[in-house]
């Protein structure tokens, strides 16, 4: 190596915190941001309940998690902006960690949102709703991190996530109507199963069972879209010479 | 003096596609001219050595070190890449210090530093306008000002010069040039000839992804003398500018272009028609400037014959 001043990488955490911080500006900018949050946000209108239910029978927010979450990488890769980002001395996999992070702030916000928003709507009452809205609440973060890093995944793995995820969505996760074992193959499975448990109180080991799954779903999920982005080219096709 | 850049019996290949074949290079502190036609592999040979692309053959290195996906080098590396690209609702001081903070910069040095890189290329007085309002011209100067903000020893520029208008052109060439004098390593690729001369006389000729020649620009230079050059330019007074060059010995021919913004001009002396051209540049107010590909491309394929 050539003498010089710096040679390590720059650390992860200032490299996913400043990729995060100039994330922000692009994805208010971004049409599909504004799509994802209107998935998530209207709802509201119909109360607090009816929130949850579109939320995962309509799949309104793995379809919003889709949009979103799916074009981290393209969208960059589409606009030309991802060689800056590729030619910085950082780690690749602490690049899309704060890309992810901006997709996870800037989701659970709107969110969180419709659900206050819902709140009074609620037909089981305003103070009811607000007993159990911070548990509602992170489930859904917990949805939107696991369908969240399967779509970062599809992402750094095709050209049309898109299509990859409406088919997961629609086709796969429909096997959760099936009976026996093959729910627990799903994600919304799990999810659900939370959301019921204010209900139904069921078991701590059950919720914790589904919280664990979510989490390592996100994180399995994450880690090999990590991989995938600090291995793979992306400036493939020849450029205009 | 160990090389700064690095290519090792170099190959790349898109599919059954060869846009590399066999490069062996060493590249030194000073300024080096990547001449060649489009399609010739100029953006693959530097796309190899910013280590956006891995060699599928032979090796790539970087002050010392393999250039593929390695984050290490881009402390000391800046790309100025071919694209055309910036993110929306950021200001160009936005872009250049967020960059910066990226590549390890605490915020008021990555400040410091933008506000000097964006000097250096003329936009200080637009630094807080938003990017997307820029021209293509000023666009470039800020890849340009992007690449050379945090003090890199070895810069890499694609088509630097693109879309710009002489004046801005002649600030991008001074500042080239005098980076090259203060020891930096900078490999700039074009496909017109009296800009990478304006720049350099050190160069490399590329065609059809095999490397022809490496060496003194001034050794081909009667080789391309040979040959006509086409000159593209856009002016909202074309006829008036038509008129002032048609006077001009050096000049062969004159034909209008598209929406009679733009003129094509032949000419045996490339070198003076760009001098004389830039002298016209705020009478006429020349927005443009370019020589077609396809001029080149012929003079190529004319020293491939030979």
């Amino acid at each position: 190596m050539i003498a010089g001043v710096k040679v390590a990488a720059v650390p992860w955490r200032t490299a996913a915190r400043e990729t995060f911080i100039l994330s922000i500006a692009p994805l208010f900018r971004s049409p599909r941001y504004w799509i994802a949050a209107t998935l998530l946000l209207l709802p509201a209108l119909f109360g607090y309940e009816r929130l949850l239910d579109s939320y995962f029978s309509l799949r309104l927010l793995p379809l919003a998690a889709l949009i979103l979450a799916s074009a981290l990488v393209a969208e960059d890769r589409e606009r030309g902006t991802l060689v800056y980002l590729l030619t910085r001395p950082i780690d690749r996999r602490a690049l899309l960690l704060g890309k992810y992070a901006s997709y996870l702030v800037f989701m659970t916000a709107p969110a969180l949102l419709a659900m206050t928003l819902g709140a009074p709507r609620s037909t089981a009452g305003v103070s009811a709703v607000l007993a159990r809205l911070p548990r509602d609440f992170a489930v859904v973060t917990l949805a939107l991190s696991s369908y969240g890093a399967l779509f970062v995944l599809l992402g750094s793995l095709s050209k049309w996530p898109v299509i990859w995820g409406l088919l997961f969505l629609f086709i796969w996760e429909q096997i959760v109507l099936l009976p026996g074992v093959f729910p627990r193959l799903t994600i919304v499975a799990y999810v659900r199963q939370l959301l019921a448990s204010n209900e139904t109180a069921s078991t701590t080991g059950s919720t914790g069972l589904c919280v664990s799954v979510l989490l390592a779903v996100s994180a399995a999920a994450f880690s090999a879209a990590a991989w995938v982005f600090s291995k793979r080219e992306y400036a493939s096709e020849p450029g205009p010479e | 003096m160990r090389p700064m850049v690095e290519f090792a019996r170099a190959s790349r290949f898109y599919g059954s596609l060869m846009a590399l074949n066999d490069i062996t290079t060493s590249l030194h502190p000073g300024v080096t001219g990547l001449l060649g036609p489009n399609g010739a592999g100029k953006t693959t040979f530097l796309r190899l050595a910013s280590g956006q692309l891995a060699p599928s053959q032979g090796e790539v290195k970087v002050l010392g070190m393999p250039a593929w996906s390695n984050p290490r080098i881009y402390h000391r590396l800046g790309v100025c890449p071919d694209v055309d690209a910036c993110w929306r609702g950021q200001s160009g001081l936005q872009f250049v210090s967020g960059l910066l903070r990226l590549s390890g910069f605490a915020r008021d040095e990555a400040n410091r530093k933008a506000l000097r890189a964006l000097e250096s290329v003329d936009l200080l007085d637009v630094r807080n306008r938003p990017s997307a309002t820029y021209s293509r011209g000023m666009r470039q100067r800020l890849k340009l000002a992007q690449a050379v903000a945090h003090d890199p020893d070895v810069l890499l520029l694609d088509e630097p010069l693109s879309g710009m208008d002489p004046v801005n052109r002649r600030r991008v060439i001074d500042l080239v040039r005098r980076l090259g004098r203060e020891g930096k390593t900078i490999v700039v690729s074009s496909h017109v000839l009296p800009e990478i001369e304006a720049m350099t006389r050190k160069i490399l000729l590329i065609h059809g992804g095999r490397l022809l020649a490496e060496g003194d620009v001034r050794e081909i230079r009667a080789l391309l003398d040979a040959h006509p050059h086409a000159v593209s330019l856009r002016s909202p007074d074309a006829r008036g500018l038509a008129r002032a060059i048609a006077v001009w010995p050096h000049v062969l021919s004159i034909a209008f272009g598209a929406e009679g913004r733009w003129l094509t001009v032949e000419t045996a002396r490339p070198e003076e028609f760009y001098g004389a051209a830039q002298a016209l540049a705020e009478r006429f107010n020349i927005e443009e400037i370019f020589a077609p590909d396809e001029d080149l491309a012929s003079v190529f394929r004319y020293l491939v014959r030979k």
